[in-house]
């Protein structure tokens, strides 16, 4: 888990183009929207692109994958859980 | 000092839509309440079939023989824009002769489904493409096009603001002849559906594989759809030295650019109540005159609840509004000009088309559409709406002549 | 009417493939980092050469925008992405960034705007198109200023269809040479702190390219020139000459009015007599001169006439 954490930071900050950002600049447990990072909607959709290219995961309504974006933690706990499933 | 009080007569219009190729045959289609929407065939596409939209019935071969084009490499987007304007040409009874007109397009992908098809090709180098076609891709050649087969002597114009860009282009055909540069113009809009344009909406989650469901509390996101239409627009005076009567006056417009985000509508409406009430100004009307509202309504969770209550907070919870999405998909840069022609048609019928898909309102304000067709109905001043990408709004209204 | 400001971003370097470039983000005045982190060099060089001008620039009702092919590297991007990803996990903000009216969007949202806002993408006609437009809104509110400009971007993929377009294989066989650029002005109908007055701007619209020649003639013919006068023209390469420019260069060689072929520096693209009236503004900043004209067409389309006057 506390690898898929890092790792998942890194693939966020390079998927969004985050400037002058490292990993340990984001917490794992805060609100990835609204306040924090400064995100908007189509951050959102462009997080979406990465579990799917990345992890095989496609979110088909997006209000579901804001519940599952709210913070680094809820995706990574979604991804976990999903390929237990698997 | 400059003054703008010419009033601008409709004199003639054309259509081309999933609903029917031409202005009676949508407005039948659009009076039984019978949506034509059917699962999509895109060409080498994983979605085809899979989503259902707004497809025009014809054929480009079927296109090229009805409008007598003999060019082989005009794109379908310019292809419905030269039935849709030929249509509008002949009902305002334009001769060859007097063609001394202006034309104003609008379109948001243009050449699009050549430059997907030959895409690939071009940048392997695998086989060499035919110039004809790469001189059709882009949005210009369309414009290029409808001044060259309609022999028209003058400027000619390419408006592309996203999904507003029709009725941006009705609105600028009427402030040209305010200003005197033009007593006639040929105004309209033209998209046709596309891998590109679909894939981008895809891209967006806003695209519902069923029957969009306009101002329903449940709704999910768009059809796409295609068509074109146009509308001549002439000066009373001009029109009435031709002895011609109007189909509707243009009575007001406007257009304002909302400052929220570069997708999303305002949240409170504050956007699409500026470009309402800028129009109602520009026509001296009142919120108690408008009749019907016809609505962007593309169904997304956005525009909609922004659209329902801007409409709510001006006109109140009685306005008879509706959205035709579910009828035509959106047709992107066509959509306020096909909007613009149905309602011109709705006025001249006495009638207003139900919007199919709805069944309980959005929650936030209780906003029901029209959603049982109404007979014989005097509709005297109708407002249209168009929305777009990068919060471009643009209202127009139109009065049955008395 | 009257232009108090303008800016433009030109070409700075030719690229391998033999056209001529634009830098990379050469702008970020005004922007934020974070604002400009998904965006397109194009978007971003447009918007903070609009900015530059624009920003606390009061009375402003306005944005007109012109381009030929808008974010044309996104356009091919998301098309490129299409088959790559087969379809799907696609990032939605370049489809977006592809949109033609993008840029006046996001400058609208920079600078709070919410007034009218259009832009036109029309081939060689662009400019006339929203010189038009910016004529009339200023008329219809002639205490209030307009920004308007222009912008488009060269790609590879771009480089390769106009090389292959029938428009633009040269008589003599020289290679046209394809350039990019942003060009972007403040304009009202207030001579006050002006640099000059746009007087008039011509479309010859009739047979296009072939009678062009004639009917600029009979342009110069009927136009009063004050001297000190240059005239910008857009051949390049010259291969061109003989035709369209044929009478435009008799004229100036008659009259001894300087020539400038303003695409040695900016290459040809659509909205190029956009960057062509940045140029000669800048001219006239420098120089004692009372008309500047500026001849163009583009892949033979739309031959047309500007002509500023120094206030």
């Amino acid at each position: 888990m506390e690898q898929l954490i890092n790792t998942l930071k890194s693939e966020i900050i390079e998927a969004l183009n985050l400037p002058d950002m490292v990993p340990e600049d984001i917490d794992t447990n805060a609100p990835l929207f609204g306040t924090g990072l400064g995100l908007d909607s189509i951050d959102s959709l462009e997080l979406m692109v990465l579990l799917e290219r990345n992890y095989g995961i496609r979110i088909e309504d997006p209000r579901e994958g804001r519940r599952i974006l709210e913070s680094v933690k809820s995706m990574a706990e979604y991804i976990e859980s999903h390929r237990e499933q698997l | 000092m400059y003054v703008e009080n010419k009033e601008i007569w409709i004199t003639g219009m054309g259509i081309v839509s999933a609903l029917g190729t031409d202005p009676n045959a949508c407005f039948t289609q659009l009076h039984s309440a019978i949506s034509p929407l059917r699962p999509l065939l895109l060409h080498e596409s994983i979605h085809s079939e899979h989503y259902i939209g707004g497809a025009v019935p014809l054929s480009d071969t079927e296109i090229r023989q009805a409008t007598n084009t003999r060019h082989h490499a005009y794109n379908r987007t310019t292809l419905l824009a030269l039935i849709a304007s030929q249509q509008a040409l002949d009902s305002a009874g334009i001769e060859d002769s007097t063609r001394d007109i202006i034309s104003v397009n609008a379109t948001t992908v243009g050449g699009m489904p050549l430059t997907e098809k030959y895409f690939d090709a071009i940048i392997t180098g695998k086989y060499q493409v035919n110039t004809d076609f790469i001189n059709e891709m882009d949005c210009g050649s369309l414009s290029r096009v409808i001044r060259r087969q309609h022999n028209l002597n003058r400027m000619h114009f390419m408006i592309s603001t996203a999904c507003s860009s029709g009725s941006n282009a009705i609105m600028f055909g009427a402030r040209l002849i305010q200003a005197g540069k033009s007593s006639i113009v040929l105004a309209g809009g033209s998209d046709s559906i596309s891998k590109f344009v679909l894939n981008g909406f895809l891209s967006l989650k806003n695209v519902d594989k069923n029957m969009c469901r306009p101002f329903d509390r449940d709704r999910f996101g768009l059809n796409l759809g295609e068509g074109s239409a146009y509308l001549v627009l002439e000066e009373k005076t001009h029109a009435q030295k031709r002895y011609k009567t109007p189909l509707a006056i243009l009575s007001g417009y406007g257009n304002i650019n909302e400052n929220f985000h570069i997708t999303g509508s305002s949240p409170d409406g504050q956007g699409a109540m500026n470009a309402m009430n800028l129009a109602m100004q520009k026509a001296a009307l009142c919120p108690e005159q408008i009749d019907f509202i016809h609505t962007h309504g593309t169904s997304t969770l956005d525009n909609d609840l922004a659209e329902s209550i801007a409409i709510k907070s001006i006109f109140g919870s009685s306005i008879r509004f509706g959205s035709s999405k579910s009828y035509t998909g959106h047709t992107l840069a066509a959509s306020g000009c096909i909007s613009s022609v149905l309602t011109i048609g709705m006025m001249q019928k006495g009638f207003i088309f139900p919007t199919l898909g709805f069944l309980n309102p959005i929650e936030e304000t209780g906003m029901k559409p029209v959603s049982k067709v109404q007979e014989n109905v005097h509709l005297k001043h109708c407002l249209v709406n168009s929305f777009g990408f990068g919060g471009n709004n643009t209202s127009l209204i139109f009065s049955k002549p008395d | 009417m009257y232009i108090s400001k303008f800016n433009y971003i030109l070409p700075e370097l030719r690229a391998e493939k033999g056209y001529l470039n634009m830098g990379k983000i050469t702008v970020q005045e005004h922007l934020e980092k974070n604002e400009i982190r998904r965006l397109d060099r194009l978007i971003v060089n447009a918007m903070g050469c609009a900015l530059n001008i624009a920003f606390g620039e009061s009375n402003l009702v306005g944005i007109i925008t012109g381009t030929g092919r808008g974010c044309i590297s996104k356009l091919e991007q998301f098309l490129a992405d299409m088959n790559t990803y087969s379809e799907s996990a696609l990032n939605p903000s370049v489809f977006i960034q592809s949109t033609n009216n993008i840029i006046g969007g996001l400058i609208a949202q920079k600078l709070q705007l919410t007034t009218y806002n259009t832009t036109f993408v029309n081939q060689g006609l662009t400019v006339l198109n929203v010189l038009t437009d910016v004529e009339m809104k200023t008329l219809e509110d002639s205490s209030k200023k307009i920004l308007f400009g222009f912008f488009d971007e060269n790609t590879h993929f771009n480089q390769l269809i106009h090389s292959q377009s029938s428009f633009l294989q040269s008589q003599d066989g020289n290679p046209i040479i394809y350039g990019e650029g942003i060009s972007f002005f403040i304009a009202s109908q207030s001579p006050k702190n002006a640099i000059a007055k746009i007087e008039s701007f011509e479309y010859f619209p009739t047979n296009q390219y072939i009678c062009a020649p004639f009917e600029v003639g009979v342009y110069l013919d009927i136009n009063n020139i004050e001297h000190p006068c240059v005239f910008y023209v857009g051949y390049n390469n010259e291969y061109e000459k003989e035709r369209y420019y044929l009478n435009i260069v008799r004229f100036a060689t008659k009259m001894n009015i300087p020539l400038i072929a303003y695409k040695e520096r900016t290459g040809d693209f659509d909205t190029s007599a956009g960057v062509a009236i940045a140029l000669a503004l800048e001219q006239m900043t420098q120089e004692n001169l009372k008309n500047i004209y500026i001849f163009n067409h583009y892949k033979k389309q739309s031959p047309m006439a500007i002509k500023l006057v120094k206030s």
